[in-house]
């Protein structure tokens, strides 16, 4: 065999001695054909094989026994004359005997017809018979698995033994163009299945295909074409070479360094820094695990027909109700009014059942039954769906027939019913549109029973919401699954691509400007819809969060070598950026400085290079007015249009009229006695219209005291009284009554409330949730709340019914958190809010963008960097659109501050050279890593040319720069991402599924969700617990025990030929340590494969497979847990 | 003995033999610190209600009633009302229930001369103690582990509670750090965890080990380029740890003593594995970290976001109060954060990063009270006494830490200066800021 390239000792064969083998994926194990123990012809007793049964057959046969004649008995079949699975003396004497005295028949085929053994008969052979044809010779198959491995002046090829028996060998072609003009490299038919090309030039690319021969010349149909192209050997050293892959790369792959060893490092390199140029269409093991973190997204349009916050009637299971209470036909006045959704506990319901829990003194109820009437037009719904959150079960109805139940059975359930139990974690969609024919054009009942799962629950809930679903025409998206796909993402393309560098960077940028996943969900989760309803469910604040977060990593690893003013407008843009860093909250007058310092010490100067604190507040004030909104999917800007031309105008455009305002026209009561007539009992008289407030006082709102937000002060309730009763009385026109509008109570309050429309609640604060019906006026909230928590919009659509043309009443009754709060407050308005348009925070076919909001952004003037030659003058008065330029203007500038470049550039140099250069040692650091760092900054130019600075750091033309230097080859320590992508790749194990960023996060290296905005740190050297962490990962890789990532060394090793403990601990070692384990280190290695548990000598066996596997695995557990795996 | 600690047997000589010549001549004292991370705000913490300018205009949404906190006794200074299981340690000294003078210390403006505003550079000098050297990887705590506790022979004389270490407790040579002791070991068989451990070489770096010990604790491959001895060595800290965490899981559940309760949660959860450490193996410094204080936004009234942090911290000392009784008077336990908070609210309903900052020292030997917070030395809008804007430092975090490391170690002042590097010049610069506060006598 000819070794083109070595990189080891000939003694053993290691790494590269079965390269040749390796080149593709189907490998023969046995070299020659050999013969197989079935089917060629023969007569039976026919020892000598001249056709006819005589004496001469038995002697030939007792002399082969007797006298060990060397006389060939090259059909053995046939001299097993009695067929009883072996050659003996009764062979030769059932031939005597069916000579000389009437024995026989020989079993089949007998002595007067050819034929071949019965198939599985016994393990004797039969190689030949003279005067016993065969069969007719067919032309074999054509050969399959043929590989071509190129090498310098030689290609080797090697394909899958054909199995036809009368097989004499294989042809091979060639020829310099595909598909045609192809001549037969040997003269006569090749024995084994392999050949090897010397005849060749480098450079040129042959292509080969191989036929086989049989016995007779006949030659099979041609094998598949392959194609290789013979190259000049490279210079590069394995450790160079292992050098370049663990830091370009996520660490080395045989594969890829035999790759290297023909095309050289400065390819390598090369392709690296222009991975445009890397194909990876073929790549299938990275496509279709890539292909499985994203889902298909049909765009569709949601409708809802009966919303949440519609009007209800609800009857209480203290019974059990009418047997046609579910029906349209059935009279529901008497029921009680309330909105949706309904229940306790929890804070999720609107239309609270303060009583359905058993107390003691409160025997409670089982089930609660409600009735929503709706208006449809079958013919107008799409697909249509029942969307519900729900604790416990239920059996919905629909116009009488049930349509969907969950956790109960009964038909229907009794009242008293106890449901399995479910918590009401967010919506589940049922597909109704099979039941659309139940639907009627105009009126329409969704009528629902509820059941908990037993008195004493401390919750239940009921929000149905009906929603016909549209598909609408357009293309349809590909969308991440979540953040764990997103992360699965990251360990997808350092395992599989091949372009490596790109997901190093990628990676590295990412953390550079990193965001916080978790963040991002919570700001979404809190978000409200212009209507007061919820916007996003948790899961569709994930589901956004882990959109938002893929964008800014793609978008990073598409620009991984482009320019950093890109990089650096696109993530002071990013919503997930803006999100994270509270820009979202900078605004005029109240600036948050939490972003622009981070801009400062983190992103673009790094920590005290050149700016000071005026600078971070000088900064924060440019950036006021900063903020996101969404937009339709179509009209999600792209960078850097997103940047530059933000949408003017974008989220929801609403109008308010206001029905009840803040400021005078109220009467109020103060809490030291209930508010009626006779002072105890806690009803409801004093909301209804018409009740007398004769003794109460007249007061504007806010009404409260403490923190200066109220106009009518209520100097004498601290310490005396907890609780205050308002009424106002207002107008409303039948416009208004006919108004499609939303109506909405907003509420600013501290510390809780409950609201009344003439004399129904209408609204309640979450804690005062379970507080009592009314709440008595003693009664302290459950939780404290501020008016700072945000204006709160409670939807009152549903009761709009109560509303009269001319005179209605509101009224509150506010409660504080303790008799000696500080404060109180209640800021209350009812306003009609007309939706003008746009996209509002819940819809789902849209996007988060930059949005710039010229109203919240401080027009004054700003200087940043004063005194500096980099001094920048924000001029004063930038109103509208321009005032964007205050802060967009100074980012764009700051890429060529030399702050920025230094601190980039020596982060650079970290991550690819040497830890030992640092903002701080800049001035101090080895001269080598000072000259690089100066050479990176003449390559920045004037927009941060990343690709243009790689070049300088990794400049494969001069191997005398500093990336060569032997003081930085494996200087530096694998991250724990790094790590265990290495550790993965290695071994060429299989990734599937997700979970390597837990594996790592348990390391203390969150991915994608660092809750710290300075990143993860570089040189991140392992605490005891983190190196137990990782220890106990690469033992579960090597040892199989994980399904998302999966290896079994027999197939590895097998492929290569290797088998013995020298062999197997020699490949590895110059796999994994370019050669660079010391003697001892290796027999330490050796010894530990070679015995048992005591480290008592034991051979390795490759035939005692099991045995085999676990001591590899075993091995390779100790090899990646090694301090020097560590290293890079 | 469990399966854990049989297969862990070829240290045990080792481990043996390593305690008997730990015992002797070494400090028997105690410290626990807990890193507040994110930067606590001390005016919500010990708020100094003599200051006219701590009121509604400053702190609109933060303000906290003079009747809503809690009493400390000096006419000036209160506690946050969340902060009440402190008042157990700050009103008796020992669960005998004596009144006063109490084990808590409440430290007010503690910081240092140029205080950083960043987060990563002030955490640094806090755990570092230099100001100015935010790339120092070296902890103030590491190096008095370092220069007197033996680390070498006793490898589990100090450790954090925390996945990854504690810049305090960082050095050359590797502390231990385990984020949870009952998962701190191994998978697999007695037999297969002990062949895959190994042996260590007789002679350090030596080629006669075997396994695991025989790589970490043999040769180096290119000893002289970085992080060799660290990689190498919390191998094996990593291996005896483990033997000796082992040892202290398999005594069986814990019981915390005297009806102590730790908070729910991963903080309380790590305070109590403290507790059973410091009472079940050598150890003899133990750091804990606990994060949320950077409340830029909705910092919350009382019963709001930040009271939560507080009532957890309460709890935690309280817990820890009871339960180590039996050693209470070796205990030392100091809280660090590493800034404090502006005094004037923003206008996100939260504050930003400022000045000096609150710690608190609690154990047995600790003279309780409220220092840098009366009425003697806080004037009348002290509260915004640096730049206008932030609470001005009146002790420096090192004079706190060397009154620890003198009183409680027994540091000679030669020693304190090799602890804290630069300390007897820093002194010089600003002798006011480091004159000890008393707390320990």
């Amino acid at each position: 065999m000819i070794q083109a390239v070595r990189f080891v000792p000939a003694c053993r064969r290691r790494l590269l001695a079965a390269a040749h083998l390796s080149v593709g994926a189907v490998v023969a194990l046995g070299l020659a054909p050999h013969v197989t123990a079935a089917d060629h012809n023969f007569r039976r007793g026919d020892v000598d094989g001249n056709a006819r049964i005589e004496m001469a057959d038995a002697i030939q046969t007792f002399g082969y026994l007797f006298l060990g004649s060397p006389t060939s008995l090259g059909c053995w079949d046939a001299a097993d004359a009695n067929d009883s699975g072996g050659v003996d003396l009764s062979d030769g004497v059932f031939t005597l005997q069916y000579l000389f005295s009437g024995g026989g028949p020989h079993p089949s085929p007998g002595p007067e017809t050819c034929g071949p053994d019965t198939p599985g008969d016994d393990a004797l052979t039969c190689e030949s018979s003279p005067n016993c044809p065969d069969d007719v010779p067919t032309p074999p198959a054509a050969p399959t698995g043929l590989t071509a491995g190129a090498s310098n002046e030689h290609v080797s090829l090697d394909w899958v033994d054909n199995a036809e028996e009368d097989l004499a060998g294989y042809n091979v072609y060639r020829s310099t163009t595909t598909g045609t003009g192809y001549t037969k490299l040997n003269v006569s038919p090749l024995n084994v299945s392999s050949y090897e090309d010397s005849a060749v030039s480098n450079g040129t690319r042959y292509y080969y295909r191989v036929a086989a021969v049989n016995a007779v010349s006949e030659e099979s149909p041609m094998s598949l074409e392959v194609s290789a192209q013979p190259l000049a050997p490279s210079a590069d050293s394995l450790q160079d070479i292992g050098h370049v892959l663990d830091r370009l790369a996520y660490g080395p792959t045989q594969a890829e360094i035999e790759r290297i060893q023909q095309i050289g490092l400065t390819a390598y390199i090369d392709e690296q820094l222009h991975p445009e140029t890397i194909d990876e269409s073929s790549n299938t093991a990275l496509k279709t695990r890539e292909a499985a973190l994203f889902e298909t997204i049909v765009p569709t349009k949601d409708t809802k027909i009966l919303a949440e916050g519609s009007m209800l009637r609800y009857f209480k299971g203290t019974v059990e109700p009418p047997s046609n209470w579910r029906t349209t036909g059935f009279d529901d006045a008497s029921w009680t009014i309330g909105a949706s959704g309904i229940g306790y506990g929890d804070g999720d319901d609107v239309t609270i059942l303060a009583d359905m829990e058993q107390t003691a003194g409160n025997p409670g109820y089982m089930s609660v039954y409600v009735r929503m009437q709706f208006q449809a037009d079958p013919a107008a719904i799409g697909s249509f769906y029942l969307r519900v959150n729900y604790d416990d079960g239920f059996v919905a109805y629909l116009n009488g027939t049930e349509v969907a139940r969950r956790g109960v059975t009964g038909n229907p359930p009794a009242h008293t019913v106890a449901a399995t139990s479910h918590d009401a974690e967010g919506f589940e969609d049922i597909n109704l549109t099979t039941r659309k024919n139940l639907l009627v054009n105009g009126d329409n009942l969704l009528a629902i029973q509820v059941h908990n799962t037993a008195l004493t629950s401390s919750d239940l809930s009921m929000l149905p919401v009906l929603v016909s679903r549209e598909v609408l025409s357009g293309p349809s998206i590909q969308a991440i699954r979540g953040i764990t796909s997103l992360q699965q993402l990251l360990y997808v393309r350092g395992v599989y691509s091949e372009r490596q560098l790109q997901a190093v960077l990628a990676e590295f940028w990412d953390n550079h400007f990193t965001t916080d996943y978790d963040k991002l969900v919570e700001y979404l989760d809190e978000l409200e819809n212009a209507d007061g309803s919820d916007a996003l469910t948790m899961a569709q604040s994930g589901r956004e969060a882990a959109t938002l977060k893929q964008r800014d990593y793609q978008f990073y690893y598409d620009h991984a070598l482009g320019n950093f003013e890109d990089l650096f407008a696109y993530q002071a843009t990013s919503p997930a950026m803006l999100i994270y860093l509270d820009n979202v909250l900078n605004v005029k007058g109240v600036a948050n400085e939490n972003y622009s310092r981070e801009i400062l010490e983190l992103f673009g100067f790094g920590v005290d290079n050149r700016y000071t604190q005026k600078d971070i507040e000088q900064l924060a004030k440019c950036f006021t007015g900063w903020n996101i909104c969404k937009v339709a999917l179509e009209e999600l800007p792209a960078f850097p249009d997103s940047a530059d031309n933000p949408p003017a105008v974008c989220g929801v455009q609403y109008t308010d009229k206001t029905l009840v305002n803040l400021g005078a026209g109220w009467k109020y009561l103060k809490g030291t006695v209930e508010p009626t007539p006779d002072g105890v009992t806690p009803t409801t008289a004093w909301t209804e219209p018409g009740f007398s407030t004769v003794g109460w006082l007249s007061g504007s709102t806010g009404i409260g005291y403490g923190d200066d937000d109220d106009a009518t002060i209520l100097s004498d309730m601290r310490n005396n009284y907890v609780s205050v009763y308002l009424r106002r009385d207002f107008t409303v026109t039948q416009e208004d009554l006919d108004s499609p509008d939303t109506l909405l109570l907003t509420m600013e309050y501290d510390d809780g409330f409950v609201a009344y429309l003439n004399g129904v609640e209408v609204a309640r604060s979450e804690n005062l949730g379970s507080s009592g019906n009314p709440p008595p006026f003693d009664r302290i909230t459950e939780e404290g709340h501020e008016v700072s928590d945000g204006l709160e919009t409670f939807p009152l659509n549903g009761y709009r019914g109560l509303l009269n043309v001319g005179s209605n009443v509101l009224a509150i009754q506010m409660h504080n958190t303790s008799r000696d709060s500080s404060d109180l407050s209640c800021l209350p308005k009812v306003v009609l809010r007309k939706i003008l348009g746009g996209v509002d925070n819940g819809e789902t076919q849209a996007a988060w963008t930059f949005y710039f909001n010229p109203a919240k952004h401080d027009t004054t003037a700003k200087t940043l960097f004063q005194g500096t030659p980099y001094q920048i003058n924000v001029p004063a008065g930038r109103t509208g659109a321009a005032g964007l330029l205050d802060a967009l203007g100074p980012v764009r500038t700051m890429v060529t501050h030399p702050s920025t470049k230094e601190f980039i550039c020596i982060k650079l140099i970290q991550k690819f050279v040497s830890d030992e250069i640092t903002i701080q040692t800049k001035d101090t650091a080895p001269l080598p890593l000072r000259s690089l760092l100066a050479d990176c900054i003449a390559a920045w130019g004037p927009k941060g040319d990343i690709r243009a600075v790689m070049n300088v750091i990794i400049d494969a033309e001069n191997r005398q720069s500093e990336f060569w230097s032997t003081s930085n080859y494996r200087n530096k320590v694998r991250t724990p991402t790094e790590f265990v992508i290495a550790s993965a790749r290695v071994l060429e194990a299989s990734i599937s599924g997700t979970g390597l960023a837990d594996v790592v996060a348990a390391m203390q290296w969150p991915v994608f969700t660092r809750d710290e905005p300075d990143g993860n740190e570089e040189n991140y050297l392992r605490s005891t617990d983190a190196l137990k962490d990782s220890i106990d990962y690469v033992q579960n890789l090597s040892e199989n025990k994980e399904a998302m990532y999966v290896w079994d060394p027999l197939p590895y090793l097998d492929s290569r030929g290797l088998d013995t403990a020298d062999e197997i601990v020699g490949h590895f070692s110059d796999l994994l340590f370019h050669g660079t384990l010391s003697p001892e280190d290796e027999a330490r290695l050796l010894e530990f494969l070679t015995t048992d548990a005591n480290y008592a000598p034991k051979t390795l066996l490759r035939s005692n497979t099991t045995d085999f596997r676990t001591r590899v695995q075993e091995l390779l557990g100790l090899m990646l847990s090694m301090p020097q795996w560590q290293f890079q | 003995m469990t399966a854990v600690a049989l297969g862990l047997n070829v240290f045990s000589p080792l481990a043996f033999q390593r305690r008997i010549l730990a015992a002797p001549e070494l400090s028997k004292k105690k410290l626990v610190f807990i890193f507040q991370r994110g930067g606590n705000d001390g005016v919500n913490t010990v708020i100094p209600r003599g200051d006219p300018q701590y009121n509604t205009t400053n702190r609109p949404t933060l303000y906290i009633d003079e009747a809503d906190a809690l009493d400390l006794g000096n006419g000036f200074a209160q506690l946050h009302p969340y902060l009440q299981p402190m008042m157990d340690i700050y009103n008796s000294s020992s669960l005998t229930g004596v009144a006063g003078p109490g084990n808590l210390a409440v430290l007010q403006r503690v910081g240092y001369a140029s205080q950083s505003q960043s987060h990563f550079d002030s955490q640094q000098y806090w755990e570092n103690g230099v100001p100015g050297q935010p790339y120092l990887e070296e902890g103030m705590l590491y190096r008095q582990v370092a220069k007197t506790l033996n680390p070498t022979q006793n490898h589990f004389v100090a450790a954090s509670l925390s996945s990854s270490q504690l810049v305090a407790l960082k050095g050359p040579l590797p502390l231990p750090t385990l984020s949870n002791p009952a998962a701190f070991k191994f998978a697999g068989s007695t037999a297969k965890v002990s062949k895959f451990l190994g042996t260590l070489p007789s002679a350090p770096q030596g080629v006669d080990g075997k396994g695991l010990l025989g790589f970490y604790g043999g040769a180096r491959d290119f000893p002289a380029k970085p992080y060799r001895s660290t990689v190498y060595d919390t191998g094996v800290v990593l291996a005896d740890a483990i033997n000796i965490v082992q040892e202290a899981v398999a005594q069986g559940g814990y019981t915390p003593e005297n009806g102590a309760v730790y908070p729910n949660g991963g903080f309380g959860d790590k305070l109590r594995n403290v507790a059973m450490l410091l009472k079940r193996t050598p150890v003899q410094i133990l750091g804990v970290n606990v994060g949320g204080y950077d409340t830029h936004t909705n910092q919350g009234a009382v019963g709001g976001y930040h009271s939560s942090l507080l009532q957890e911290l309460a709890q935690g000392f309280n817990a820890l109060y009871k339960d180590l009784q039996s050693q209470w008077e070796d205990l030392v336990i100091v809280t660090m954060t590493e800034f404090g908070r502006t005094s004037v609210e923003n206008g996100s309903f939260g504050t930003d990063h400022a000045y000096a900052c609150v710690v608190f020292v609690a154990g047995g030997p600790v003279k309780g009270g409220v220092y840098n917070c009366d009425s003697t030395t806080w004037a009348a809008g002290d509260l915004f006494s640096q730049s206008g804007r932030y609470v001005r430092r009146r002790t420096d975090y090192r004079a706190v830490f060397g009154e620890i490391f003198t009183k409680h170690f027994g540091d000679s002042p030669a020693l304190l200066n090799e602890v804290i590097p630069g300390y007897s010049t820093a002194a010089a610069a600003n002798p006011g800021d480091f004159q000890y506060l008393g707390f320990l006598g």
